[in-house]
C-alpha cells in the first residue's frame, strides 16, 4: 500500500478487516501496558523524562560537533565511514563494499533504515541474498511483506498465520505453539550465522566520546551478525548519535521500557572495530544516512522530530494506528511518529493524508519518551499542505466562508436562523452530512439558541426552552 | 467575581442546556455571569483544519471580545485548550500577543474554576444513575482535567459514577477528522461504546459536548438506549437535564 493512497487504504482495511480480536489492536495494548506498568515503577518518572527530553535535544543542537568526534575515534577504532546522502547512494556504498569482496549473501539485524533506503530490492537485482535474522523481520521477509511496526515487525499476524506460514515455506509440520516457532526459526538461522561472510546492523546510537555503535536486540541476532562474519555493515541514521556512554544507559533504558516495557532488552551490542584476533570481522563500516534528516535538522519547526529514539510507543498508544496496524500507513514509519517523519521526509505530496488522519488527541506526545511534541507537528504540517499542495486547498472556500460567518455575530445569527428554520421541514430533522452521516445521527439545533434563552433569562423570563 | 461566558458556538446552537447550566452552576457559586452575544466561535475547526489565516481572525475577535474580562469560563476543555494553548502558534501582531498572553490565563474550563479557583463544591442535585465518566483528551492531556469534574459529579446524591475500560482512549470525534475520516473516527466511536456498553452505565458524561455530540449520533443510530450528559447538566440537575 503507498502512503499517497493512505486515505483510501484506511477505507478498504477497515472495511475488509475480519470480525474480531484484531492482533494490532491486541498487541499494542498490550505492550502500552507492560510500559505503563515500568513507568509506575521510577516514582520520579517525569523526571527522568525531561532529563532525557534535555540529553535529546543537547544531542541534536550538537550533532555536527558529536560526528566530528565520531569521525576522530572511528578513525582511530579502525572503522571505516561512509556518508550517504540519499537511498540511492547509501543503497551503492553497500553493493561496492559486498562486490568488493565477492560476497553474495549478506545476514541482515532489524533495521528501520536499512527498510528505508529499501536495500533488500536492490540486493537482490544485483544477485545478493539479504537475510533478515530479527524473528519478526524473518517472519515478514519469508512472507514478502514490510514491517507493519518499527519495533514488532510483525505484529499484525496470528500465531496462526505464522504457524501457517512456517508449514508453507520452511516445510515443517504445522506448529502454533510461540516457542517451537522460535526455535526452528533459530536452528534455521543458526546454520546461517556460522557460514556468513557479511553481517548488517542497524545502529540505535553511536556514542561520539567512544566510537562505539550500539545496537539492542531481544534475540541475540544482533551479536551473531556483528561478531561472526568478517564484514560488518552498520548503518546509522545521521541523528542517531549521542554524546556519553552516561546518555546510551538512559535512552537504552527508556527504549526498552517505552518498546515492550522491558526494564531493558535482552541484548545490548556495542561495535567497537575491527576484531584484533583471528575471529570476529576484519572490517567494519558504517554508512552514515542523510537522506533528508539534515534538511530536517535545518528545518526548526520540525527539528524535534529528530529526537526520535525509534521506540515505538507513539504506535502502540495510538488509537488510530491501533484500529489500522501499520501497512495502511504505506512506506516505512507508520502511526503518529510515521503522520510526521513521511510528510517531513518524503515531502508533503508524498504524503497528504498523514498528519490529517488524527483526532489529535495526544496520547502519541503523553507516551513519547523524547517528549515530542507530535499533534502540534501534525498541525504545523497540515497548515504547510493546505497552503502548499494545490489539491489541498480546495477547502479554502469552505474555511473562508466559515470565517465570514463567524467573524460577525449577526452574520452567525443568520445563517443558524436559517439552517433552524429548514431543519423544520428535513423529515426526522436528520440532515445528511458528509462524512458525518457515515455510521451517526446529525446534531440537531435547539429550539433556541443559548445566546436568546439567556437574553429572555435576563428580562425575567423562564429559562425553558 | 464577574465571570464572562464563553459559549461554543456548537453548544449555543445545539446544547443550549449546557450554557445554562453552566451559568446556574456559576451564579450558585456566587458569581455575576455575563455574556457577550457578540462571540462565535474560538476558531479550533479552521485552526486544526491547516488554515490557521482563517482560524487567527476568529482569534482575534475572541481574545478582543475578552481582553478586560476578570475571567472568561467555558463548558467545553477543547475550545479552551484552543484558546490557553494553541493561540500561541498563531501569528499575531505584538498588541495582539500581548492582548492573549494577558488574557490566556483567565480563560478557564468549568470545572477547573470552580473547584481549582473558587474551592467550590456545594453540589445539591440527585441523579439516580449509573454513569460513565469519559476524559476529553484536550481536557485531560492539554488542561490536566481529571479529578476537578469527577469530585463535583462524585457529591451528586444516587450518582454511581464508573470509568470504562481504556478511559482516556480518544472517542475518536476530533473535529473534522469525524467527517473526513469517518470509517476511523466511528470505528474509534464504537471501542469507547462498547467500553461503556461493559460498564452497564446508562449515562455518559464528559467535559465536552462534542465528543457526547458524536457518541450520542453512534448511539442513536446504533439503538443503544445509552443517553450522553454535559457533567454541568448532571450537577445543575433538574431542569438542566431534560
Amino acid at each position: 500500500m503507498s502512503m499517497r493512497d493512505f486515505k483510501k487504504n484506511i477505507k478498504t482495511v477497515i472495511a475488509e478487516r475480519p470480525d474480531g480480536p484484531l492482533p494490532y489492536k491486541k498487541n499494542t495494548v498490550k505492550a502500552v501496558r507492560a510500559r505503563n506498568l515500568r513507568k509506575d515503577e521510577w516514582p520520579d518518572f517525569q523526571e527522568k523524562r525531561a532529563d532525557l527530553s534535555r540529553k535529546r535535544i543537547d544531542d541534536i543542537e550538537h550533532l555536527e560537533e558529536l560526528h566530528e568526534k565520531l569521525r576522530e575515534k572511528w578513525a582511530a577504532n579502525g572503522i571505516i565511514a561512509h556518508e550517504a546522502v540519499d537511498a540511492q547512494s547509501a543503497r551503492e556504498t553497500v553493493l561496492n563494499i559486498l562486490q568488493g569482496h565477492g560476497i553474495n549473501k549478506i545476514l541482515k539485524s532489524k533495521s528501520m533504515l536499512s527498510e528505508e533506503i529499501e536495500i533488500n530490492p536492490f540486493l537482490e537485482q544485483h544477485g545478493i541474498v539479504p537475510f533478515e535474522t530479527d524473528l519478526g523481520e524473518y517472519i515478514v521477509q519469508l512472507r514478502g511483506e514490510h514491517p507493519s511496526h518499527i519495533t514488532m515487525p510483525a505484529m499484525h499476524l496470528t500465531r496462526v498465520e505464522i504457524g501457517q506460514l512456517f508449514a508453507e515455506k520452511l516445510g515443517i509440520e504445522y506448529t502454533e505453539d510461540p516457542s517451537e516457532l522460535t526455535q526452528i526459526a533459530r536452528e534455521t538461522l543458526r546454520k546461517e550465522f556460522l557460514s556468513s561472510e557479511a553481517g548488517m546492523c542497524g545502529v540505535n546510537f553511536a556514542v561520539a566520546e567512544t566510537g562505539h555503535l550500539a545496537t539492542v536486540t531481544n534475540e541475540g541476532n544482533g551479536r551473531m551478525v556483528t561478531s561472526t562474519p568478517k564484514v560488518v555493515i552498520a548503518l546509522l541514521g545521521w541523528e542517531r548519535v549521542t554524546k556519553s556512554l552516561g546518555n546510551l544507559s538512559m535512552l537504552w533504558q527508556f527504549l526498552a521500557r517505552s518498546a515492550t516495557g522491558q526494564k531493558t532488552t535482552v541484548y545490548l551490542n556495542l561495535t567497537h572495530g575491527p576484531a584484533p584476533g583471528p575471529v570476529g570481522p576484519r572490517e567494519v563500516h558504517v554508512i552514515i544516512v542523510d537522506n533528508g534528516r539534515k534538511s530536517l535538522y535545518a528545518d526548526e519547526e520540525l527539528r524535534p522530530v529528530l529526537r526520535c529514539i525509534r521506540c515505538g510507543a507513539c504506535l502502540n498508544t495510538c488509537p488510530v494506528y491501533q484500529q489500522l496496524g501499520g501497512h495502511p500507513y504505506g512506506g516505512v514509519y507508520p502511526g503518529p511518529i510515521g503522520k510526521v517523519l513521511a510528510p517531513a521526509l518524503y515531502g508533503l505530496e508524498e504524503a497528504p493524508d498523514h498528519p490529517f488522519a488524527s483526532s489529535l488527541c495526544g496520547a502519541c506526545e503523553a507516551i513519547c519518551p523524547a517528549s515530542i511534541p507530535l499533534p502540534e507537528l501534525m498541525l504545523l504540517l497540515r497548515k504547510r499542505i493546505t497552503e502548499n499542495i494545490p489539491g489541498k486547498a480546495s477547502e479554502q472556500k469552505i474555511w473562508s466562508l466559515f470565517k465570514y460567518m463567524m467573524s460577525d455575530s449577526n452574520r452567525y445569527e443568520q445563517a443558524t436562523a436559517l439552517a433552524r428554520t429548514a431543519q423544520r421541514f428535513w423529515p426526522g430533522r436528520d440532515f445528511p452530512v458528509p462524512g458525518w452521516s457515515t455510521g451517526r445521527t446529525s446534531p440537531t439545533l435547539a429550539p433556541k439558541a443559548f445566546r436568546d434563552l439567556f437574553e429572555n433569562r435576563k428580562d425575567g423570563g423562564a429559562d425553558d426552552e | 467575581m464577574t465571570i464572562d461566558l464563553f459559549i461554543p458556538c456548537f453548544v449555543d446552537q445545539v446544547f443550549p442546556r449546557t450554557g445554562l447550566a453552566t451559568v446556574h452552576l456559576l451564579e450558585k457559586a456566587g458569581c455575576k455571569v455575563r455574556y457577550n452575544r457578540e462571540q462565535t466561535c474560538c476558531g479550533q475547526p479552521a485552526f486544526n483544519s491547516g488554515y490557521h489565516k482563517d482560524a487567527q481572525v476568529l482569534a482575534e475577535k475572541f481574545i478582543r471580545l475578552f481582553s478586560q474580562s476578570e475571567a472568561v469560563v467555558a463548558p467545553s476543555a477543547s475550545c479552551v485548550a484552543m484558546v490557553r494553548k494553541h493561540y500561541a502558534s498563531l501569528n499575531f501582531d505584538k498588541s495582539i500577543a500581548e492582548e492573549y498572553e494577558r488574557l490566556k490565563s483567565r480563560v478557564f474550563e468549568l470545572s477547573e474554576f470552580l473547584v481549582d479557583h473558587l474551592r467550590w463544591n456545594d453540589v445539591e442535585s440527585s441523579f439516580h444513575h449509573k454513569v460513565a465518566y469519559h476524559t476529553s483528551c484536550h481536557g485531560y492531556r492539554e488542561l490536566g482535567i481529571y479529578d476537578q469534574p469527577r469530585s463535583l459529579l462524585q457529591k451528586v446524591k444516587g450518582i454511581d459514577l464508573v470509568e470504562p475500560d481504556d478511559l482516556h482512549a480518544c472517542c475518536g470525534f476530533g473535529g473534522t477528522f469525524s467527517a473526513k475520516f469517518p470509517e476511523l473516527s466511528t470505528s474509534m466511536g464504537e471501542d469507547k461504546i462498547q467500553a461503556v456498553l461493559r460498564t452497564g452505565a446508562d449515562v455518559i458524561t464528559a467535559t465536552d459536548d462534542s465528543c457526547l455530540m458524536h457518541l450520542s449520533g453512534m448511539l442513536q443510530k446504533k439503538r443503544i438506549p445509552i443517553k450522553t450528559l454535559h457533567y454541568a447538566r448532571i450537577l445543575a440537575g433538574g431542569e438542566f437535564l431534560a
